[in-house]
């Protein structure tokens, strides 16, 4: 498998995936807020994968590219599955001066950001992690998300 | 001395007709005496009066008194006491109021007249028909009847009294058309008399005189044309007829209603359609039309299969509007690729991979008949199932990697026979998450490719990663036989990307 270590800048406003990423979340953490919804949220959070699968070393603010989040209405995800939306590994965040970028790594998505989602229903959320190589992961351990 | 008066010197029979018709008055006049017999005149106190007779006596016998004491010196009689044509006698005597009385005059003969009297119509007598039917005249005359007895024809005034009839002054009496018997009275008037004689004017009954046939000339083998008749009387009306229908022809028959029912002709077909009523017959002339057969329908005849590599023989038939059938030569033609036809309807069938279907199209008259047939694949000996498949790789890298399925040439069939020459192989490949390689489960990676390789990307065709799939080929012959899939051979897809996001959870916030 071809890694290609090449740093990748990602800067907030690039298409969906920095819409739905956003910047300027709190602290270290910062997630998509670019569509804030109102009232009580559900928020997916991760920890970004620090090796492949071969048990190399991964660094994921260099190696990663995005996420990949889907649902479904049970846990038996497969890879015919398609993403319901694409979440950048990581964003850049202005400093106040203007003057410098400060690189985080996304590991939180607002999921009522997601467009179209039956209502009414529990889904199964689960992610995957796309390097900057296009290698995908495994799906993560599906998670219930419970929209009561 | 005493004087006698003088004699009556004239007398006359006067004349005049009586009151009545059978008696006639006459009178009888004289000179006066005014002297006496000695011429002396009678003094003016005397008078004198006068004493008539008559007698058939010349002698003057037996007189009868006509008057005495008559003032005047006339007196009247009526000579109906007296026989007419003999002849009378007349004398007067003149008598003095002092009794004295003259000789009777000389006599007077005169012959009783004899008084033809005129004859009195009485009665008026109209001779003629009593009945004078419709439409026709009547000839009346009329005949006088007098008091003596004698009758003759007169020429009276006619006159009638109904709006049916007119008289002529010569007593033709003319009837117009009744719808009922209608009376009048005829009247001959004539000498202040009138002579009634009633008639009848007969309501005759028409007298139907002919019957005519209406319908079409030409009735069309295989229908029907309708007939009517009409009645003609001697009135001149006409109005349509009930009659019993015949015909004299082996191919119609006619309803008691005048329906002339044609049946198939070969040729034209000659047919006289009578009417008869009332004792009269009413005739037209038909012609049954001998009308060519028109095509309604081509029917293909033949096998609903044909097996691959050999021929099916079809027959169109035609079927006219007369309801007869025919073997008919039509034109043929198919719309497969896989199937020929010969104009004498031979199909001939070619080798298929499958059962097709093909349409066998019987064109005649402008008319096309149809018949679906399927070209049966007929099972042939199949190939043999590849070996030695194995997998190679990855041949390209980057975004995505491609993997190489690779297998031996088939050129046997199953039995280890060679092929036969001209025989081409062609493989379709699969991947399954099912070591039992079920149907239901196989995916293809490659479908009929004359290759013997295919290259695939794992992840393209949504191989699971890090789980085992299963891959497997089979040999198909353009016959459209096909071996039994290989063994599978077992292949892991190994995943060295990232290792998936942990530790995930949702949080409310």
């Amino acid at each position: 498998m071809k890694r290609l270590a090449a740093m990748r800048l990602l800067l907030c406003g690039f298409a969906a995936i920095l819409l739905l990423a956003g910047c300027g979340g709190e602290g270290e953490t910062p997630q998509s807020q670019g569509l804030t919804p109102s009232g009580p949220v559900s928020v997916l959070a991760w920890a970004p994968p620090t090796t492949y699968n071969d048990n190399a070393a991964l660094d994921p603010e260099r190696d990663l590219d995005y996420y990949e989040i889907y649902v479904r209405q049970d846990a038996n995800f497969t890879e015919a599955d398609q993403p319901v939306i694409q979440v950048s590994a990581v964003a850049g965040t202005l400093s106040p001066d203007g003057l410098t970028v400060t690189r985080l790594l996304v590991k939180e998505f607002t999921l009522e950001l997601i467009p179209s989602l039956p209502a009414g229903v529990q889904l199964y959320v689960s992610m995957r992690a796309v390097g900057i190589d296009h290698q995908k992961s495994a799906f993560m351990a599906p998670l219930i998300w419970d929209r009561s | 001395m005493k004087k006698a008066a003088a004699c009556i010197l004239w007398i006359g029979i006067l004349s005049t007709l009586a009151l009545t018709a059978f008696a006639e008055t006459r009178t009888m006049s004289w000179d006066p005496v005014t002297t006496y017999t000695d011429n002396t005149p009678i003094e003016a106190e005397k008078t004198v009066s006068y004493s008539a007779y008559w007698t058939t006596d010349p002698g003057l016998g037996s007189l009868h008194t006509i008057g005495t004491s008559l003032a005047t010196t006339s007196t009247t009689f009526d000579d109906a006491v007296m026989t007419p044509g003999s002849t009378v006698y007349f004398t007067a005597k003149a008598v003095l109021n002092t009794g004295e009385e003259s000789a009777l005059a000389p006599a007077y003969s005169w012959v009783v007249p004899i008084v033809i009297t005129p004859p009195v119509l009485t009665s008026v007598n109209v001779s003629g028909p009593a009945t004078v039917n419709e439409g026709t005249t009547g000839t009346y005359t009329a005949t006088g009847t007098w008091d003596n007895g004698t009758t003759a024809a007169i020429s009276p005034t006619w006159s009638e009294n109904s709006t049916y009839t007119t008289i002529s002054s010569g007593g033709v009496l003319t009837a117009s058309t009744v719808t009922s018997n209608q009376p009048v009275t005829v009247t001959a008037t004539y000498g202040g008399l009138t002579g009634p004689r009633s008639v009848t004017i007969v309501d005759v009954p028409a007298v139907l005189t002919a019957v005519t046939v209406s319908g079409p000339a030409t009735v069309n083998e295989g229908t029907t044309g309708t007939y009517t008749a009409t009645g003609t009387w001697d009135n001149g009306t006409t109005s349509a007829v009930s009659p019993t229908w015949s015909e004299n022809s082996s191919y119609t028959t006619i309803s008691s209603g005048g329906v002339l029912t044609a049946s198939t002709v070969t040729s034209n077909q000659s047919v006289t359609v009578t009417a008869t009523y009332g004792g009269l017959t009413g005739t037209r002339s038909v012609t049954i039309v001998d009308v060519p057969a028109v095509l309604t329908a081509v029917t293909v005849s033949g096998p609903a299969t044909v097996n691959e590599g050999t021929t099916g023989t079809y027959t169109a038939t035609g079927t006219w509007d007369n309801g007869t059938t025919a073997a008919i030569s039509p034109t043929w033609s198919e719309n497969s690729s896989y199937t020929t036809i010969s104009s004498g309807g031979v199909l001939t069938a070619s080798t298929v991979t499958s059962n097709q279907s093909v349409t066998v199209t019987a064109t005649y008259g402008g008319l096309t008949g149809t018949r679906s047939v399927t070209i049966v694949d007929i099972p042939g000996p199949p190939p043999a199932v590849p070996k030695n498949i194995g997998i190679s790789g990855p041949i390209s890298s980057g975004a995505t990697e491609v993997w190489r399925l690779a297998w031996d040439p088939v050129t046997t069939y199953a039995d280890d026979a060679p092929l036969d020459s001209g025989r081409t192989v062609r493989y379709t490949a699969y991947w399954t998450d099912d070591p039992a390689l079920s149907p239901g489960s196989l995916r293809q990676l490659a479908s009929l490719v004359s290759a013997t390789t295919v290259d695939f990307d794992p992840v393209a065709r949504l191989m699971p990663i890090n789980q085992p799939a299963w891959l497997t080929v089979r040999s198909v012959l353009d016959t459209g036989d096909s071996s039994p899939l290989s063994a599978g051979i077992q292949w892991v897809v190994a995943n060295t990307g990232p290792a998936p996001p942990a530790a995930g959870k949702i949080i409310k916030k």
